[in-house]
């Protein structure tokens, strides 16, 4: 017999639920022993209200060589998940607690009904898209305190948003990979233009400079870094613009900062991705290996009426 | 039928479009290409990436990638034919039918490219 308990309520007790069809044990241990990586041995702290994660222990010994040798695991879903396929299985394990019997130990608890399963369910993924609070390097502060700045121990804050690495909504569909560039892609904004800086706020940049593209990229509404938007502008995109300088090459390339600490880029008219020209994985686009785009102009910020303006 | 230079991020691609002699001749080359080894890959990444031909004769090709020494021939039900363009021949070949249309400092960044490394007066 194996015991599940979905970690949800703050006062209330948590619905648990014991699973005796040992086939349907058996199954779920294996799914455990393949995904091994997304249990811990206890419940992280500070995960939060709403659904946390799930517990699942073997109420006897019978299940001992599967199990391993924690007493009982837990499945963290939602914002704390350690994979995508967290989800999956918690949603199999509140199906299983749906079948299974209300744990005869559990004071009152409330069973694991189809209301609840309603409640639940659109929880376990972790979200789209993470609130953050960019703030600016020690160093910074540190450079700007020699330098005597007064307000150089104050960090500076803004909250900004980071969205989920979703490369396929890019680059599946023939139209949408060849109609959209870097601009869209760090703008999150889907137009089928090719958009360009400036072109939506009617003041394109005339030349492809740091200068002239970040003046057309503040005219659409973007932000430099530090310089915060209000919450009603949500999502709040770190975005990163570099140039080409050339000779002969002249261009500018964005990158934007997504959820899983690297950062994405759609070059052009081909895949979104998150890895640089040397096929790394970018997480400083400071350092990483760009090509042509040899220059590195700065941070700003995207916000939605910006990417809704955008042409 | 047109062909994209592939070469920009933000910027749209320069484009030229092929003489219907030029477009029979590429398209009797592809025809005669073998099978590239497996793994070939055309170029990926930030700066030149090859030439997109679209708009072919053949009705069942959608578009046609040559690119670093592979081409590759998709049709317009996602199947794809992966072939080896030998010392990047049909590359070099449409850069040559490029040079009447393209910008000259586009047109020196593609020879460069083809050559290999930086280009000599």
């Amino acid at each position: 017999m194996l015991r599940i308990t979905a970690d949800i309520f703050s006062g209330r007790p948590d619905p648990v639920s014991d699973i005796t069809d040992a086939n349907e044990v058996r199954a779920l241990l294996r799914e455990v022993d393949s995904n091994r990586n997304l249990f811990l041995g206890e419940a992280p702290a500070g995960s939060g209200l709403g659904v946390r994660g799930f517990w699942i222990e073997p109420l006897n010994d019978e299940f001992g060589s599967e199990f391993g040798t924690e007493p009982r695991l837990y499945l963290p879903v939602g914002a704390q998940a350690h994979g995508g396929r967290a989800a999956e299985i918690g949603e199999r394990l509140v199906t299983l607690m749906e079948r299974g019997e209300p744990a005869a130990s559990g004071e009152a608890a409330q069973p694991l009904d189809a209301s609840l399963r309603e409640f639940l369910i659109p929880q376990l993924a972790a979200p789209a898209r993470l609130t953050v609070t960019d703030r600016t390097a020690p160093a910074e502060t540190e450079a700007e305190a020699e330098r005597g700045s007064e307000e150089a121990t104050a960090a500076i804050t803004c909250t900004i948003e980071l969205g989920a690495f979703n490369p396929g909504f890019w680059n599946n569909d023939s139209t949408v990979r060849l109609s959209n560039n870097c601009y869209n892609y760090a703008s999150n904004w889907r137009t089928n233009t090719f958009a360009q800086p400036g072109r939506g706020c009617g003041s394109m940049y005339k030349a492809i400079t740091c200068a002239e593209v970040t003046r057309a990229s503040l005219c659409d509404g973007m932000h430099h870094r530090f310089d915060c938007f209000p919450d009603a502008e949500s999502p709040r995109y770190l975005v990163a613009l570099v140039i080409a300088p050339g000779p002969g090459f002249v261009d500018f390339h964005w990158f934007r900062k997504q959820k899983e600490g690297f950062w994405g880029h759609k070059p052009g008219p081909t895949d979104a991705r998150n890895t640089d020209n040397s096929g790394n994985v970018i997480y400083n686009p400071e350092t990483a290996n760009r090509g042509p785009y040899t220059v590195f102009c700065g941070y700003l910020y995207g916000c939605n009426s910006q990417r809704q303006r955008i042409r | 039928m047109d062909v994209e230079i592939d070469l920009y991020s933000g910027r749209r691609n320069p484009v030229f479009s092929l003489a219907p002699e030029a477009a029979a001749e590429l398209m009797s080359r592809i025809a005669a290409l073998p099978p590239a080894p497996p793994g070939a890959a055309p170029l990926q990444g930030l700066g030149y990436r090859g030439l997109r031909i679209t708009g072919g004769p053949a009705a069942d090709i959608m578009e046609i990638v040559v690119s670093g020494g592979v081409v590759v021939a998709r049709d317009r039900n996602g199947a794809e034919r992966v072939l080896q363009d030998a010392g990047r021949s049909l590359e070099r070949r449409l850069a040559d039918l490029a040079a009447a249309s393209l910008d000259p400092a586009e047109m020196s960044v593609l020879r460069q490219e083809l050559r290999g490394g930086p280009e000599t007066p």
